[in-house]
């Protein structure tokens, strides 16, 4: 059963908007830890490193994130037709789910049962949101850059945004400038250092 | 509603996508200046119920925008809100990904890659201290790290962390 899991691609635009479907409608308050188990630990459509690749720009390009990564990954796997399929597939079904609540959400009074099972749901998430972040520490490619900088910037952007509640286009371009700058750094260095032992 | 409130809605929407770098959670502030405060469409209890919506029902954090189209002009309201939040932004994401897929031999890019990363991990720590900060109870907190560590650690299914969540939600421990 398990075994059929580790396809390390889709094979149509039908399984494509399957996987996405099914990733999206786990994802209570964190899409992003569901795509991360599906489509690396289980299905293996790529590596840690590859899929924080993506994340990373899509965290950085302006719309909702995940339906940005869904793009990426579709257009990397089938082109436009993928890309539209990928997104499609991220929003339809939820997107029902929601208008139905939406439709009916006058019924969900303080202190019902159903009001408690959201409030344990919600805990659950931020558990999730967490446990994700943990989880691709280890995709920062440290081989490279070191673990210094990186953890630097973990948190200063987590005093600037998490604690002083800074705006994130703040934190992505000031503390992104400097993690950039080192990164370019370490990595010419390395290519001059190669060039050296040559 | 009218044409010309329709065309200033839809189209503040889209510039705001363009702004939602992080997410479009990221400009909520802002769409709520436009829903509530500027054109008056929806309640402040309707946009604060919208993104609780948005919150706990399955998929992106961003369907949260459909409700609010909901709430303003029933399903067909819904869709075009999306439209108008999505496509654009979706354009601009597509033509930047192929632009880096032509381009990754470039030094730039790939110091992107590798810089970037630690700031968007760091994102997802803030994201979840923000939320943590408005649990108070120990037993929510603890279970917030049991969580973090299953997720870091195994590979329990996630749907099963859900239930669990949900049944000691129900029962009032956390």
């Amino acid at each position: 059963m398990s075994l059929k899991y580790f396809d390390s691609k889709p094979q149509n635009l039908i399984a494509l908007f399957y996987v996405f479907s099914l990733i999206t409608l786990q994802g209570f308050g964190g899409v992003i830890t569901v795509m991360q188990r599906t489509l690396v630990d289980q299905r293996k459509w790529f590596s840690q490193t590859e899929f924080l690749e993506m994340f990373t720009l899509s965290q950085v390009l302006p719309g909702p994130n995940v339906c940005n990564l869904a793009l990426m990954i579709g257009d990397r796997f089938f082109g436009a037709k993928g890309a539209v399929v990928a997104m499609m597939g991220m929003l339809v079904l939820p997107l029902g789910v929601i208008l139905v609540l939406a439709s009916s959400y006058d019924q969900v009074a303080v202190g019902s049962p159903l009001a408690g099972m959201i409030k344990g749901m919600s805990v659950v998430a931020v558990g999730m949101t967490l446990g994700t972040g943990l989880r691709l520490l280890s995709g920062i490619q440290t081989d490279i850059v070191g673990r210094l900088v990186p953890m630097f910037v973990i948190a200063v952007v987590l005093y600037a945004v998490g604690y002083l509640r800074l705006s994130v286009a703040w934190a992505v371009f000031g503390c992104g400038a400097v993690s950039y700058l080192w990164a370019r750094h370490c990595l010419q260095s390395r290519l001059a250092k190669r060039k050296a032992h040559q | 509603m009218s044409l010309i409130l329709w065309v200033t809605l839809l189209g503040k929407f889209a510039f705001l996508s363009f702004l939602a770098v992080g997410g479009v959670m990221a400009v909520a502030p802002d769409m709520h200046r436009v829903v509530v405060d500027g054109l008056s469409l929806v309640s402040s209890e309707d946009f604060l119920a919208a993104v609780t919506l948005g919150k706990l029902s399955p998929g992106p954090n961003a369907l949260f925008v459909a409700v609010l189209g909901y709430q303003i002009a029933g399903f067909s309201g819904a869709l075009l809100i999306m439209i108008a939040m999505i496509v654009p932004s979706a354009i601009f994401a597509f033509y930047v990904t192929r632009w880096r897929q032509r381009n990754t031999h470039r030094l730039s890019v790939q110091s992107f890659a590798i810089g970037a990363s630690p700031v968007v991990v760091g994102l997802l720590f803030s994201t979840a201290f923000i939320l943590v900060k408005d649990f108070s109870e120990f037993s929510t907190l603890t279970c917030v790290v049991m969580v973090a560590l299953i997720v870091w650690r195994t590979r329990l299914h996630l749907l099963l962390l859900m239930t669990l969540g949900a049944l000691l939600g129900l029962s009032g421990l956390v």
